[in-house]
């Protein structure tokens, strides 16, 4: 067993799928020769060759559009788009096509493409490199959106999504690329997509979560030493209510904390679904600690930006206290 | 120093049977036997049967809005013809012939533009993609298809069609690039009919041809009269040989013409010219090729007219067949939006409802089972 | 061990991975000391992994400053097992290392890695956090069944408790499911469950209770027992039924007169009471809306036929209002022996439940106390009350002349929600009128 980063983790997993299913093949910009501007498919050219891990032209439409051809022809394509940001030119491809081509052929055509993409901010980076649009994602039938927190459900989760029927896009938390390192088994293993883990048990609050923002949530708990519950979403859509419904139903508060901007972020559906199932246990109003709604500044401002462990910490408080 | 040429190019334009009637024996001989003639004359004239009957089933209030594909049958048709029948057809809606030749029924077009989507459980045999709404993404979807092939040492090529307006689109240029950047045998037919809607051809396209569109991707362009049959199977030919030999991408231009309107919802009248529909008329490719057929022999006035009686029967059975299906369930609307339903949407699905205390009865003091 | 970086400073010695992907090893001994100089071939400690008893030496030469451990102790990989002086330095705890329990997201060292490759062309990756042992990863499990002792309430039934102080866990939830409602809430305030189906105005609930300033306190009394009860029937008297009072005077200087002749006839001294009980019924036969009980949890209004006085009487204890029954088939003397054996009864408690119940309408007479008009409280579920005031001499006007005679105040409270104002104010009018003109009592 090794202690693996994010990027070991989910190189090892696609080394590991690419070897036992000739299905997956990789293709992004710079994935190839260069290995991914991350690193994360650093080596998997050399092993695999350039017809299994492609470096195509500058075009995210096309890279997600070929992929559908790809998938639909019975293959396992797993499109990489470089940045959060760039998803738009995508955006067509991924909602007219990939999310409905199931449904659209009642399954004569489906796509069990997997698109991997870096989200997120803290990593000092220019306009655009830093966003989190996973609600966009959500909100469209027909697509899972997956986002790990750390290495080893980031490689449980990526198989899952490898060998998923379905499309599913794989947010990969950049700020914990490298900042993390986990226990990670070689031998293999799935984490099911669609299932959220309790990180900790609690009895006074229930703190939701996902990607890198789980452990700024860690930090607060530790800071507010209450006896606080932390669940990690782990996939955003099809949503473990399950998990979070008995959690609230148990301790009656709830922070729920992303990145993404607060209006209309995945924490509303969360929010809502709270309220729908644990109405008769709240004790205080669902709190949201989220990005605000403005655009994601530039880095300098950054930090100020993302939800940190101080203002996790005084959600918690707040909600408490309530 | 002198300015040299980076590039000098001319594009070719192949007609071998005119709307006159004259036909190129040195391009034409052999190209297509009278038996296979027949049966392709036999496609058209169902293919343009099966437009009116639609067109007045849709102006009866018995099917949703339908394009017509009037006037192009040829395109698509000689391209199917040319084609191995595995190889991939990736059309957007106006290669109702073709998807004919290459045995898809009739009925899942039709039930498609009925609103049912069983219309696109097309068998996967046929190597035929669902109709394409969003305009010009489609091409990128034929471009993965082949890559899939040439990845598993198949000979299998695409060919996708689209129209004069999609090469507008952002998505056109993008599946033109990765085809010919990654070697990817994609045939990339535009079957320009000059009207995209309301839209002239020169708005989307303002150079001489399409067809020179594919020289940016350094891929070989042909241009043909694209209401000739031959002519377009004898470019398809050249582009499959292309495509097959080389794995790389190939540009073909078929030039026709929209005789009707854009859809049973538009009206074409708004916005050109009778005189110019007329004109076109006059090159209509049936019209062409039963006067080709008559002069050789083969064909005459009475089996014309048989043909069309038949047609139209079958038509009209293929209309009924189609009402008689069976109303599509409601389940299907969820049951096909994964191979795995996750709960929420089963509990959707189970209750027709979305509200909580719908989805969840027991929730209510008073709880009643028939609500 | 890949990724394990010692810090450039050489301050401390972190536990290297002793075999192949070791988590922890148990410290068995320490071999140095602080203070110990020692070198690369210096062993530091014997440590046991579940492979190996394995000798630890120092990865470098210096002086030993703290042992982080102590022998028996389970020793972390990745954590420091032994911290050097650093030169120029005291031997002080470092200021970079933090204990176990943080996450911390310091910049590891703040060197990237050796082949200067930040693995990323945008943007830079720095920091390495560890995960507190608190969120290290167990095996998954069901979520374990929520812990009941939590009351299931809605939010506006929560707000409700939380305003009146109380604590909602404790009160039995008799709703759907288990929930706690408004009037389970409302119950438990009163000690006395409120009636099924009732619905009380949620709105007038009452703030926190006060704390009351203890200083010059004279005497205790314990505010419990019958007093408490009589307390809580005003209370909710009070705020169920909407109160009006009018007013009025009766000039009794007739009634008076005849009052003493009857009395010498029957050979008994009879107060006002018996005429005014009877002007009374006379009344609420002419004006039967006053002549009933309302039924809040049936929302119904009970007009009487019969009619049945209660008759507050004062006691040690407070007020009760023990029923004269049917008083309107009662002689004056039988209502004033009536009177006087149910007071007797109040005031040494040998009253029955019984005797306090089916009342139809009270008279309170406050004049034998003094005080002229009153405000009095409606004998709930009655609608009607009416208090007699001291009569008193006065200067009178008749037709223009002046004469002494006497007045009885009277006070009619009704509950609004039943009794029109108009319809209260002529029952008055009509008690007047008869008390003014003796010969129509009697």
């Amino acid at each position: 067993m090794a202690n693996l980063t994010l990027v070991q983790a989910i190189n090892l997993a696609l080394i590991q799928e690419m070897e036992k299913d000739d299905r997956v093949i990789l293709l992004g910009e710079d994935v190839g020769a260069n290995g991914g501007v991350f690193r994360v498919t650093e080596g998997l050219q050399k092993r695999f060759g350039a017809n299994r891990v492609v470096d195509t032209p500058l075009a995210e439409s096309g890279i997600i559009g070929t992929s559908i051809g790809l998938a639909m022809a019975g293959l396992r394509p797993v499109p990489e788009i470089q940045f959060e940001g760039f998803l738009g030119p995508a955006y067509d491809q991924l909602c007219s096509h990939a999310a409905r081509m199931r449904t659209r052929t009642r399954g004569a055509f489906t796509v069990p493409m997997t698109v991997r993409v870096p989200v997120g901010g803290g990593i000092h980076a220019p306009e655009l490199h830093s966003d989190s649009p996973e609600a966009f994602y959500a909100h469209q039938p027909g697509l899972k959106v997956v986002m790990p927190s750390g290495p080893y459900d980031a490689k449980g989760l990526l198989i899952s999504a490898l060998r998923d029927p379905d499309p599913v896009i794989f947010f990969e938390p950049k700020r914990i690329y490298r900042a993390i390192r986990e226990e990670v088994p070689e031998d293999e293993y799935t984490i099911p997509i669609g299932k959220a883990r309790v990180v900790c048990e609690g009895t006074d609050l229930t703190v939701v979560s996902w990607g890198a923002s789980v452990i700024q949530c860690m930090q607060a708990i530790e800071a507010c030493g209450r006896s606080v519950e932390l669940i990690d979403l782990r996939t955003i859509y099809p949503m473990d209510m399950e998990t979070v419904e008995a959690s609230v139903s148990k301790t009656g508060r709830c922070v729920i904390v992303h990145e993404a901007p607060r209006t209309c972020g995945v924490g509303s559906e969360v929010a809502t679904q709270i309220m729908e199932k644990c109405f008769l246990h709240l004790e205080a109003p669902v709190q949201r600690v989220t990005g605000f709604d403005t655009i994601m500044p530039y880095y300098k401002l950054e930090l100020e930006y993302l939800p940190d462990a101080a203002r996790i910490q005084r959600g918690i408080e707040d909600c408490l206290a309530y | 120093m002198p300015i040299t040429n980076a590039l000098t190019t001319t594009i070719e334009r192949v007609s071998i049977l005119d709307e006159h009637g004259n036909f190129d024996e040195k391009l034409g001989k052999g190209l297509i036997p009278d038996a296979d003639l027949l049966k392709l004359y036999e496609t058209m004239v169902t293919c343009r049967m099966m437009d009116e009957v639609a067109f007045k089933l849709q102006r009866s209030g018995r099917m949703g809005t339908y394009p017509q594909n009037m006037g192009q049958e040829a395109n698509s048709l000689g391209a199917a013809y040319a084609l191995n029948n595995d190889d991939w057809l990736v059309t957007c809606y106006r290669e109702n012939c073709g998807l004919m030749w290459r045995g898809v029924p009739i009925d899942s077009i039709l039930l498609h533009w009925m609103g049912d989507e069983r219309g696109n459980a097309m068998p996967r045999p046929h190597h035929a993609t669902p109709i394409a709404v969003p305009i010009g993404t489609q091409m990128l979807h034929a471009t993965g298809l082949a890559w899939a092939a040439k990845y598993r040492g198949e000979k299998r090529i695409s060919c996708t069609f689209f129209g004069d307006g999609a090469t507008s689109e952002g998505d056109f240029h993008e599946a033109c690039n990765f085809a010919a950047n990654l070697d990817i045998p994609v045939i990339f037919f535009c079957q320009n009919n000059f009207w995209a809607i309301s839209v002239p051809g020169r708005i989307q396209c303002s150079a001489p041809t399409v067809a020179q569109r594919g020289i940016a991707y350094g891929m070989p362009c042909l241009q043909v009269d694209g209401n000739d049959l031959f002519a377009v199977v004898y470019g398809m030919r050249k582009a499959i040989e292309h495509a097959r030999t080389t794995g790389k991408p190939y540009f073909i231009e078929g030039v026709t013409y929209r005789l009707g309107d854009h859809t049973t919802a538009d009206d074409a009248r708004r916005y050109r010219d009778q005189a110019e529909v007329d004109a076109w008329k006059a090159r209509d490719p049936i019209t062409r090729l039963r006067n080709y057929m008559t002069k050789k022999g083969i064909w005459s006035d009475a089996k014309d007219a048989a043909l069309r009686e038949a047609a139209e029967a079958s038509c009209m059975a293929t209309i009924e067949r189609c009402e008689q299906v069976e109303p599509p369930v409601r389940g299907d609307v969820f049951n096909y939006t994964f191979a795995d339903l996750p709960a929420d949407l089963v509990t959707q699905r189970e209750t027709g409802h979305t509200h909580s205390l719908g989805q969840d009865p027991s929730q209510l003091p008073s709880a009643s089972t028939t609500r | 061990m890949a990724g394990l970086k010692q810090p450039d400073d050489k301050s401390h010695f972190l536990l290297p991975d002793l075999g192949e992907g070791l988590v922890e090893a148990e410290l068995i001994s320490w071999k140095v000391k602080p203070g110990d100089v020692v070198t690369t071939s210096s062993i530091l400690a014997e440590m046991q992994t579940d492979k190996a008893l394995v000798e630890v030496p120092s990865p470098w030469p210096g002086t030993v400053s703290e042992l982080c451990g102590k022998p028996g102790e389970i020793m972390k990989v990745g954590k420091p097992l032994v911290r050097y002086a650093v030169s120029g330095a005291a031997a002080a705890t470092p200021a970079a290392a933090k204990g176990p329990a943080c996450v911390s997201a310091s910049v590891a060292a703040g060197v990237p890695e050796a082949d200067g490759d930040q693995g990323t062309v945008v943007g830079t990756m720095s920091g390495t956090l560890t995960v507190s042992d608190r969120f290290a990863r167990k095996p998954e499990h069901a979520v374990a069944a929520p812990t009941r002792g939590k009351a299931l309430a809605t939010p506006a039934v929560r707000r409700i408790a939380r305003e009146m102080g109380i604590d909602i866990n404790k009160v039995a939830g008799t709703g759907h499911s288990g929930r706690v409602t408004a009037a389970d809430v409302h119950g438990f305030s009163g000690g006395s469950t409120a009636p099924a189906g009732f619905a009380p105005r949620a709105v007038a609930a009452p703030t926190p209770l006060p704390a009351v300033d203890k200083d010059g306190v004279a005497q205790r009394i314990a505010f419990r027992g019958v007093r408490r009860k009589i307390a809580e029937a005003l209370d909710r008297s009070v705020r169920t039924a909407v109160h009006f009072t009018v007013v009025d005077e009766a000039d009794v200087t007739e009634l008076d007169r005849k009052r003493r002749e009857y009395s010498k006839v029957v050979g008994q001294k009879l107060s006002m009471m018996p005429f005014i009980m009877t002007a009374i019924c006379r009344a609420l036969r002419k004006h039967p809306a006053l002549n009933a009980n309302v039924d809040d949890a049936n929302s119904e209004i009970l007009i009487k036929g019969v009619i049945n006085l209660s008759i507050a009487v004062d006691t040690d204890s407070g007020l009760m209002v023990p029923v004269v029954r049917n008083a309107d088939q009662c002689t004056l003397v039988d209502l004033a022996n009536q009177v006087k054996v149910l007071a007797g009864r109040c005031r040494d408690r040998t009253i029955s439940r019984e005797e306090s119940m089916g009342g139809t309408f009270t008279l309170s007479n406050v004049g034998s106390y003094g005080g002229m008009f009153a405000t009095p409280i409606i004998n709930y579920p009655e609608v009607g009350i009416l208090a007699a005031g001291r009569t008193k001499e006065r200067v009178l006007v008749k037709d223009g002349r002046f004469y002494a005679g006497l007045v009885l105040p009277l006070s009619l409270s009704c509950d609004h929600r039943v009794v029109d104002g108009a319809e209260g104010a002529r029952f008055l009018n009509t008690v007047v009128g008869l008390l003014e003109d003796p010969s129509s009592l009697v």
